[in-house]
């Protein structure tokens, strides 16, 4: 019977963390900063997208 | 934080122990496809008419959008909200979502919250996303319609012509179609739509210092440069000679001919001609430090003395054309279609300058031209009366 | 090769088309049955008229009854001509071909013209003919050659207007002779302008709400409101009365003073039971003038305002008190001579004037006249003494009696109409613009003169004009031959004319009178739209098809697309539309203009309902803007002011037009004026009680409400009736110089001694084609002049006109005007 590794439990946690909640969050946030530096570089040299 | 700095380089950095590389990478994976998938859904979902909505404010748009062919039509295809709003392109409608922030902040302060108040900015938000459309030559509706699928045989007689020259200069949709999925705001007063492409034309004019202008529409005249004092009005289509642009304003000289009865306060292009260049403020016209009056005339016609006057004056910059043309252009299409409705429109040139304004005043009453193209027409009938052309008798 | 293969293409087309045109030899019943069954059974349906909106009952394909909108309080009777309209004897069944006309083209024997022998020929044909005949005469001649008739009260309708659909397919084959002015208002049109700035006649006035709580004397002079506002320029509303209404309240309970100045007894006078001023005919100035001279010598005009607002009354001053070149003064007393009203009585109807606010209501009558724009000029200078001009309920108006003026504006748009012009851009197939030295445009009432003095120059409105002998005509939806003065001289004058085109849907006179005859519908048989109200704006009406076009006829929007595919461009003629989608698109139009502020349903909804009501708009009143800011606000006319003398017209230097108002003697005129001696009686053609102009004279229902023997009535008063030994009811043979009429005696005490009337509009039935052939049914322009009110606006004169009446005698001849032509085989 395997004996339960803290270790283990605590990279299986920081694994789920990491690719369900932080980076789907990071994803979020570098898109809308993205969208917010090409929206304020609109306002401020490039006017409304061309064709 | 700097435990927060270690624990965060200690989540990236150190290689898992226990897991295996597999595992990791297709827990990853899997993550990856389902917050690519999750992001997706959203983005269709804030791209939904629903979406649009669902903050009260937008309602009334998607009503009067429910009334045109794109809503309903034989063919069954629609163009919902975004179709039209939102860019296609990844980049553009990233910054276009962003750029929503603005809106759920004006959604918050009650900005548009009433059809009153959405009324009172429907011009300027239209203004918005003509200006979108201008730049991006109107990409979004010709998703669905290009030029280089249109078959221009098939087309209304009329429409062919206006589309194949629209294809050739490759011009953009919303040039001409304006308040085609939405009521049309009311432009400065105006309800025609040809005032639209004149304005534009006049705000991309650079002015030549001594050249002759000409007024596009109805303005306000100043009597300093920072357009703090009014001296009266400047009519439409009255020319103008431009002295110097600062800043935003531009001084303008008006040299015309005004009667001696009354305050001289209208004042007219040629002598013994009714043909309104300007009308200014009673204290304005009567300042003989500014107007200057440089010769007295009878008018054989009527008895009255004329003046010949010249005054400076400001006015906002981007508001004068070149040349004439265009305005006699939008003109002349005015008077054929509102003044063929009961008879057939007299020509131009079979009365004189100074009997049209009564003919038309007597007519005008019939059409429904709004107030400033009955000036221009009234203008361009009286330009192109008998006393400048002869008259086809 | 190449011709070949045009000629199969031509022989293609002509044989699809006589497949889909039907067949001339189906029986005339069967194909009413035939167009009759598509209508299915038993519906009501709503349409518009000059006569008032209304709801028709159509069962078994057949119009069998109608009554007024539910909107409409005052219904005219006229609409219960409309039956007799549609299914009149008169209706042109065919297109029709005149027989010489058949056999030798433009060389026919035009003296033949009126003896109404046609020949039924198929569409095909005749709209063959009418194309052939215009490349004839754009070829051989130019467009000096080619005019197109003055289109007037066409059948109501925006898309089938059908002066528009005439205009643009005419001109899409090349240019044409115009007309200037109009019938009813051609003097007052063209002097208004001159003095108050506007043509007047068809303008708004002031609304009959404001004269109703400020004016405390309204002068109706030669104005009959309860007679005209039956009918209306659109789809007429009758809203006016309920404001006569009101008023004939207020006359009764004396809380107004209403006089009404007329030789006779109007219909308004006997509505409101108000005071009668009689007055000589045609003296108006001078009774004017009379007025204006006590004013001023008891110093109760408004020297303020004429100092402020007007030009020119001290170049007048001379004139009126005689200290000028005719050493006259115009006083009451000399007025007295010349009007029959007593020096006395003109004095105080001066005071009256005077007290008080005075509003002055003036009729169209005065200016339809020799001299008719002094009338108005006059009456402006009166106002202008009187100072009451741009004042609630006071001032001048010279329309309160047509289309509900007075009534007002909702400020909505109204739909517009079918495209008169061509379409932006395009050039017509003959291109010329080579009128050979004549001129271009024509006053309308001198196109008979064309004909007869070709080349003659005349003076007009301060142009002179050379009047072209023009080769072709063509008439669409307009009568001719009822609205030109002195059928005599207009018979010699058509028989220099090559080849005449008519279309219409009754067989008028201007049929009779024409070569290529076209059937078209009438309004009741096609789908239309049409402003409810033309001033007030009321609403927009659907003018619902009732039955299916009868016999072989076509929307004037078929006939003239079949005219222009003859030279290819009937797609650009139709833009490719047909009569539903140009009224969607004319409603949609009209729609997106009132969007802000008047929303309409969407057009099929419309279409539906019937009809869409905009909200009353705010009273207002004429020229108020003018009085608060006369400078801002100035006028339309040289100066911008009132003008009392025009230095303009003063420079014509014309005899019978100068530079003030004068009094001038007429050519004839009755109670002592010239030709009174031999013509004692003055023929007044005022327009017609139960009709509008010359339509639904047709109507055999309404004519027998009138008629008197089957023919027009001639109304006379007692005196004049016993003195000829005339009983109400007789035939009576009226005559002048320039012809003869019969007519039914109608006596009535409503006439004063000397005047007689026969309303205009009652159609022409001649005996035969022969210069001075009796008219058998009553058409007074067979008695009136054919002169120019002046130089200054070269307009009709059918009011100077004096005549004599006797007891007809002998058989009468039967009445030639209705029942269409006679029907004959080419031979």
């Amino acid at each position: 019977m395997p004996r339960k590794n803290p270790m283990c439990m605590a990279e299986w946690k920081k694994l789920l963390v990491l690719s369900f909640v932080l980076l789907p969050i990071l994803l979020v946030g570098v898109v809308a900063l993205y969208g917010f530096a090409v929206w304020g570089l609109q306002l401020l040299f490039l006017g409304p997208p061309g064709p | 934080m700097k435990k927060l700095w270690h624990a965060l380089v200690s989540l990236f950095c150190r290689p898992a122990a226990k897991i295996g590389l597999g595992i990791l990478v297709t827990v990853g994976f899997i993550a990856g496809v389902l917050s690519w998938q999750g992001f997706t859904s959203v983005m269709g979902v804030t791209n939904s008419e629903e979406f649009c909505v669902g903050c009260h404010t937008m309602q009334a748009n998607l009503h009067e959008l429910k009334d045109t062919v794109h809503w309903s039509n034989r063919s069954g295809v629609r163009a919902k909200c975004a179709d039209c709003h939102v860019p296609h392109d990844f980049t553009d409608k990233m910054a276009r979502k962003m750029k929503a922030s603005v809106e759920v902040w004006s959604h918050i302060t009650g900005e548009i919250s009433t059809p009153e108040k959405f009324e009172e900015n429907r011009l300027r938000l239209a203004q918005n996303e003509w200006a979108r459309f201008r730049a991006n030559g109107s990409k979004e509706c010709r998703s669905c319609h290009d030029y280089k699928s249109m078959d221009f045989e098939k087309m209304r007689e009329t429409s062919r012509e206006a589309m194949r020259g629209a294809a050739q200069r490759n011009q953009s949709c919303l040039d001409c179609h304006k308040g085609i999925a939405h009521h049309k705001p009311a432009t400065g007063n105006s309800r025609n739509p040809a005032f639209d492409g004149l304005m534009q034309a006049a705000s991309s004019v650079s002015a030549k210092e001594g050249a002759v202008y000409y007024n596009v529409f109805p303005r306000t005249l100043y009597l300093d440069e920072a357009l703090s004092q009014t001296a009266g009005k400047l009519e439409i289509a009255a020319a103008v000679k431009v002295l110097q642009e600062k800043g935003d304003a531009q001084q303008v000289e008006i040299s015309a001919w005004r009667k001696s009865k009354g305050f001289g306060r209208v004042w007219y292009g040629h002598f013994g001609k009714n043909i309104t260049q300007a009308t200014l403020e009673k204290n304005v016209a009567q300042d003989a430090q500014r107007i200057k009056v440089t010769e007295s005339r009878e008018d054989p016609n009527t008895g009255l003395v004329w003046q010949k006057t010249s005054g400076v004056f400001w006015i906002k910059k981007g508001e004068v054309v070149e040349k004439i043309d265009p305005l006699w252009s939008v003109a002349r299409d005015s008077y054929k279609s509102s003044c063929s409705v009961c008879h057939k429109q007299p020509d131009e040139a079979h009365f004189d300058a100074n009997t049209w304004p009564g003919l038309f005043g007597g007519m005008v009453g019939f059409t429904s031209m709004d107030k400033d193209t009955q000036a221009l027409v009234l203008k361009y009938l009286q330009s192109n009366s008998s006393d400048f052309k002869q008259a086809g008798h | 090769m190449h011709s070949r293969r045009e000629f199969l293409k031509c022989l293609s087309l002509t044989s699809v088309a006589a497949l889909v045109s039907p067949s001339l030899l189906l029986p005339r019943t069967s194909e009413a049955q035939a167009s009759s069954t598509a209508q299915g059974t038993d519906a009501w349906r709503i349409s518009g008229s000059h006569w008032g909106a209304i709801r028709a009952r159509v069962a078994g394909g057949k119009i069998v009854e109608v009554k007024p909108f539910e909107y409409d309080k005052y219904p005219t009777e006229m609409i219960q001509g409309i039956i007799g309209l549609v299914y009149s004897s008169s209706r042109i069944r065919y297109p029709m071909v005149r027989l010489d006309w058949l056999k030798k083209r433009h060389l026919s024997d035009t003296s033949q013209r009126g003896d109404n022998r046609f020949v039924r020929v198929t569409w095909d044909q005749a709209l063959d003919m009418f194309y052939e005949e215009l490349e004839r005469v754009q070829r051989d001649h130019g467009p000096w050659a080619m005019h197109t008739g003055l289109v007037g009260w066409r059948q109501t309708g925006q898309f089938h207007s059908c002066g528009n659909h005439m205009l643009r397919a005419v001109n899409m084959h090349g240019h044409t002779l115009s007309t200037a002015g109009d019938y009813s208002t051609g003097a007052g049109q063209v002097i208004l302008p001159y003095v108050l700035g506007s043509t007047e006649v068809y303008s708004q006035g002031t609304s009959w709400e404001i004269i109703l709580k400020e004016t405390q004397t309204l002068v109706f002079w030669g104005s009959d409101p309860i007679k005209n506002l039956q009918v209306g320029w659109n789809c007429e509303t009758h809203e006016a009365y309920a404001y006569l209404e009101q008023l004939k309240h207020k006359v009764a309970k004396k809380e107004i003073r209403v006089i009404s100045i007329d030789p006779v007894s109007s219909k308004t006078q006997n509505y409101l039971n108000c005071e009668k001023q009689y007055v000589n005919p045609l003296t108006d100035v001078a009774l004017m003038l009379g007025l204006a001279h006590t004013l001023y010598s008891e110093k109760l005009h408004d020297q303020k305002f004429l100092d402020n607002y007007t030009l020119g009354f001290e170049k007048f001053l001379p004139y009126l008190l005689g200290t000028g070149a005719d050493k006259t003064p115009k006083s009451a007393e000399w007025a007295a001579r010349i009007t029959g009203i007593d020096a006395k009585r003109i004095k105080e109807l001066a005071r009256l004037l005077a007290k008080g606010r005075t509003q002055l209501i003036f009729g169209w009558a005065m200016q339809r006249q020799q001299h008719g724009e002094q009338p108005f000029w006059m009456g402006a200078v009166l106002a202008a003494m009187l100072g009451q001009i741009g004042l609630p309920g006071g001032g001048i108006s010279y329309a309160h009696h047509y289309s509900s003026i007075g009534v007002p504006s909702s400020g909505a748009a109204m739909p517009g109409a079918f495209p008169l012009n061509l379409d932006p851009g395009k050039k017509p197939k003959y291109q010329s613009v080579d009128y050979r030295g004549y001129s271009q445009t024509i006053p309308c009432a001198r196109a008979i003169d064309a004909l007869l003095e070709p080349g003659k120059v005349i003076d007009y409105n301060g142009q002179k004009v050379k009047l072209p002998p023009y080769k072709m005509a063509i008439y669409c939806g307009c009568n001719q031959w009822h609205r030109q003065q002195d059928k005599n001289r207009m018979k010699q004058a058509f028989r220099q004319l090559e080849t005449v085109v008519a279309v219409d849907f009754t067989w008028t006179a201007t049929c009779r009178f024409a070569d290529i005859v076209l059937p078209a519908c009438t309004q009741f048989e096609r789908n239309d739209i049409d402003a409810y109200g033309s001033y007030s704006g009321r609403g927009v009406i659907a003018m619902q098809k009732l039955v299916d076009p009868l016999f072989n006829s076509k929307t004037d929007f078929e006939i003239f697309k079949g005219l222009t595919r003859r030279f290819g461009r009937d797609k650009e003629y139709s833009r490719g539309m047909d009569e539903m989608q140009w009224l969607e698109f004319l409603y949609e139009n009209c729609r997106k203009e009132n969007s802000k502020k008047f929303p309409m349903p969407p057009f099929r909804e419309f279409w539906k309902k019937g009809y869409v009501l905009f909200p009353a708009g705010k009273p207002w009143v004429r020229h108020a803007d003018f009085r608060a800011d006369a400078e801002l606000n100035a006028l339309g006319t040289p100066s911008g002011f009132i003008e009392i003398f025009s230095r303009k017209i003063a420079n014509f230097n014309y005899p019978d037009c100068p530079g003030h108002p004068v009094w001038m003697e007429k050519s004839e005129r009755s109670h002592g004026g010239p030709k009174s001696q031999r013509y004692p009686l003055w023929l007044q053609s005022a327009h017609p009680d139960k009709r509008l102009h010359s339509q639904l004279c047709d109507s055999e229902i309404l004519r027998a409400s009138y008629a008197i023997q089957g023919r027009e009535p001639l109304f006379m008063s007692p005196q004049d009736a016993r003195q000829r030994g005339i009983r109400h009811g007789d035939l009576v043979r009226v005559f002048n110089d320039r012809g003869q009429v019969i007519a039914g005696a109608h006596v009535s005490a409503d006439y004063p001694p000397g005047v007689v009337r026969l309303q205009e509009g009652a159609w022409y039935a001649p005996t035969g084609p022969k210069v001075g052939a009796l008219d058998t049914y009553g058409d007074p322009n067979v008695l009136t002049q054919d002169i120019g009110s002046s130089r200054l606006a070269q307009a009709v004169s059918p009011n100077t006109c004096v005549v004599q009446v006797e007891k007809f005698r002998g058989t009468a001849p039967a009445v030639t005007a209705f029942g269409g032509p006679q029907e004959v085989l080419p031979r």
